[in-house]
């Protein structure tokens, strides 16, 4: 049986926009899922930026995203996490594009997380689409990322953040490179704002910033992302209905494009 | 005509210090690992990891031994072992160790109605004109020269006697900067008279006088050429207000440290002060080598505290011109004026402590045109039965040029690591208890200019034991 070959303009198309995704610094990628800034309580986070929630109780989460516009390059993930007193444990799967330019990455985090902080280690392995893979010192298109991330609560509703989930790479290079990445969030009622600075990946270049804001009435947050390099925005809206949360953020980039991610999470209610 | 200005300015300075009345210096304060507040001393090589011991001290009748081995991807492992004991009236240590730049030993002893020193020596007179200056001039001290100072250098070696009393007295000879020396230093009621002299017949005479509010110090070569420098400290309301000032001779170098001569001509003043949970540090130094090789730096910093030993400080910084005599053209590119912002955060809750740092160096306001950027995380979580992990990420850049150093805390030594252009590095430290004493066990791994990293690693065991008396 042989693979369908894709048209060479759909190639190159898919080429060009895999560079420019090299060149821009992102906050995430395999497991991005839309939630509103001062909330990392989903296991697509906690396995993105090695941010466990403070919540023990099991959570499953689905996330598509669509990059730029370009459905070839889409990426569909579910991640799973549950926790036993502090431990906090999570799991997931991803797969981005298509089989001409495309890679699917298991990931798996393990951490820590109580009242006034946490923190965890993550792992990504990625294996490349392509039938006829680049080798690498891990075996033809695969790589592997290592990470982390932690998060403590300072006070008057203020929690800082780092993160740095590729402190150690092998093999095929990631698609996207994320550096350190260092913030702020501010909770004050309804209302929350966050700051973050990512650095660029081996510190060259010019680092990326991004501001957020987030007004939520009853179950429904509606929120606000300002980044730069170059500047755009992204708006953002999420609601829960008992167990299930539906979020999603669309992004205009002046010029790749639109990218529009969705997530739907099914865990325990909060309680009253 | 000189020896006439210099004894005149020399009188001035200490007669100012000895009028001054104010609080006695306040306690050094000793850098966080990762931090980039410490700098390497001026005799040491720029762009070369320094490593600088801790003065942390031993209880009496205590006994310490420890085994390290640390190595690098592609270098042979390096071993070192080192043992310390104090007892009554005596105290010794010994670091063994291929490549280990504190090797050595130094015993100190209490006989002939003082204590005597032999090994690396590491001393201070008066404000270190002759022995034991910083070197920086807008530092009022040396870390790591004289008694009480946070680390202990090694300005040469040799064996050293002083005696404490009505008369104090101090006599000390030794190899200092690749020179024989001897020296005598005779004083009473803080004011004292030193002299230093080389095999050769280099001469080097020092007066100095100290007050709880202030010293002042005059140094005089057997050439004539002669430096002078007063410092005083007071308190103004909540603040406490410091000042230095130094004059003298172009040529002057101090025979047993010449690399930590400094200007001959700086003034510094520093101001702390304490507004409810507001820390408020301020300073400011003017100073020159000579016409056309001077330099000027000024400070700011904020520091918050809050409960639970969180803290937040925020600083400004400018910089212009040379911090040492120009060895090549590369440190020229460095004068250049630098205006640096910094941000830090530290706090957590109990078994966890998390440590944000950004700080940005650029040749223009608000740090634009960036020469230095660093970011920095580090972690530190308590785990179960007494052991720490330690997690601390740094991705720096680094223009060509300049200068760039983390301070890493060792086992029992501070290491300042040099880093050089763009990069990341990443440190896991775990600390444990095991046979009775403390093991460190750490691996580094760090990137630059996107080469494939070299692993660093370092084991060390050490273990403390404090004899007790046994009862009859």
């Amino acid at each position: 049986m042989s693979a369908r070959l894709a048209p060479p303009g759909t190639l190159a198309t898919l080429a060009t926009l895999a560079f420019l995704l090299r060149s821009v610094s992102a906050s995430a990628q395999d497991f991005a899922s839309p939630a509103p800034p001062g909330s990392f309580a989903t296991p697509a986070i906690f396995l993105e930026h090695g941010l466990p929630a403070l919540p023990a109780a099991p959570a499953v989460e689905a996330v598509a995203t669509s990059w730029y516009g370009m459905p070839e390059l889409a990426t569909r993930a579910v991640a799973l996490c549950a926790g036993w007193r502090s431990a906090r444990a999570a799991a997931g799967i991803s797969r981005t594009g298509g089989p001409e330019l495309g890679w699917t990455t298991a990931a798996f985090a393990l951490g820590v997380a109580a009242q006034g902080g946490g923190g965890a280690l993550r792992a990504a392995a990625r294996r490349d689409a392509d039938p006829a893979p680049i080798d690498a010192a891990l075996g033809p298109g695969a790589g592997l990322e290592v990470g982390g991330g932690v998060w403590v609560e300072a006070g008057a509703g203020i929690t800082l953040i780092a993160s740095a989930p590729q402190m150690f790479t092998r093999g095929g290079a990631p698609p996207l490179g994320r550096g350190l990445e260092i913030g702020a969030s501010w909770a004050m009622d309804d209302l929350s704002l966050r700051l973050t600075r990512t650095s660029a990946r081996g510190g060259a270049g010019a680092a990326q910033h991004e501001a957020d804001l987030a007004l939520s009435a009853g179950a429904i947050t509606v929120w606000l992302e300002a980044r730069d390099l170059p500047a755009r925005g992204a708006l953002g809206l999420s609601a829960r209905a008992r167990a299930v949360t539906v979020a999603g953020a669309i992004e205009s980039h002046p010029v790749l494009g639109q990218t529009v991610r969705i997530a739907l999470m099914l865990s325990r209610p909060p309680a009253p | 005509m000189k020896l006439w200005t210099a004894s005149v300015v020399g009188a001035l300075l200490i007669v100012f210090s000895a009028l001054a009345h104010g609080d006695p210096e306040p306690p050094k304060a000793v850098a966080a690992p990762d931090s980039l507040a410490l700098e390497p001393p001026p005799e040491a090589p720029e762009g070369s990891d320094f490593e600088i011991e801790r003065a942390d001290s031993l209880a009496d009748a205590s006994l310490e031994i420890g085994f390290g081995a640390s190595g690098r991807s592609g270098e042979r492992p390096r071993a070192s072992r080192r043992v310390r004991f104090r007892g009554d009236g005596v105290s010794a240590q010994v670091r063994e160790g291929a490549g280990d730049p504190l090797a050595g030993a130094a015993l100190d002893a209490r006989a002939a109605g003082g204590m005597w020193r032999a090994g690396r020596l590491a001393p201070r007179w008066g404000r270190g004109l002759v022995l034991g200056s910083a070197g920086s001039p807008w530092s009022r001290a040396a870390l790591d020269r004289g008694d009480g100072a946070p680390y202990r250098g090694r300005a040469g070696d040799g064996l050293w006697y002083r005696r404490a009393g009505p008369i104090d007295l101090e006599a000390l000879a030794g190899r200092f900067a690749r020179r024989d020396l001897a020296c005598l230093r005779v004083g009473t009621a803080g004011a004292g008279v030193g002299l230093l002299g080389a095999r050769g017949g280099d001469l080097e005479w020092s007066v100095a006088l100290e007050r709880p509010g202030g010293d002042g110090e005059i140094a005089i070569e057997r050439s004539g050429l002669w430096r002078a420098e007063a410092a005083t400290r007071r308190t103004v309301g909540r603040a406490s207000l410091s000042a230095q000032a130094r004059g003298g001779s172009e040529g002057f170098r101090s025979l047993a440290e010449p690399e930590r001569s400094g200007p001959a001509r700086a003034v510094a003043v520093g101001s702390d002060a304490r507004a409810g949970i507001a820390d408020l540090r301020a300073l400011g130094a003017l100073w020159q080598f000579r016409p056309g090789l001077a330099g000027e730096r000024g400070a700011l910093e904020v520091s918050l505290h809050f409960a639970q030993h969180d803290a937040l400080a925020l600083g400004v910084e400018e910089q212009r011109g040379v911090r040492r005599i120009p060895s090549s053209a590369r440190s020229t590119v460095a004068s250049a004026a630098r205006r640096g912002a910094w941000a830090e955060w530290q706090g957590g809750p109990p078994g966890l402590r998390l440590a944000l740092r950004h700080e940005a160096w650029g040749q223009d306001r608000l740090a634009r045109h960036a020469v230095r950027v660093v970011s920095a995380a580090r972690v530190e979580a308590q785990g179960p039965f007494g052991t720490a992990l330690e997690v601390a990420h740094t991705v720096f850049h680094a223009r060509r040029g300049e200068s760039l150093y983390l301070a890493e805390a060792g086992a029992d030594r501070l290491i300042l690591r040099a880093l050089a252009g763009s990069g990341e590095r990443t440190r896991l430290e775990l600390k444990a208890p095991v046979g009775g004493g403390r093991l460190r066990a750490a691996l580094e791994l760090a990137t630059a200019e996107g080469k494939s990293p070299r692993p660093r690693w370092m084991l060390d065991w050490s273990r403390r034991a404090r004899a007790t008396a046994r009862s009859p």
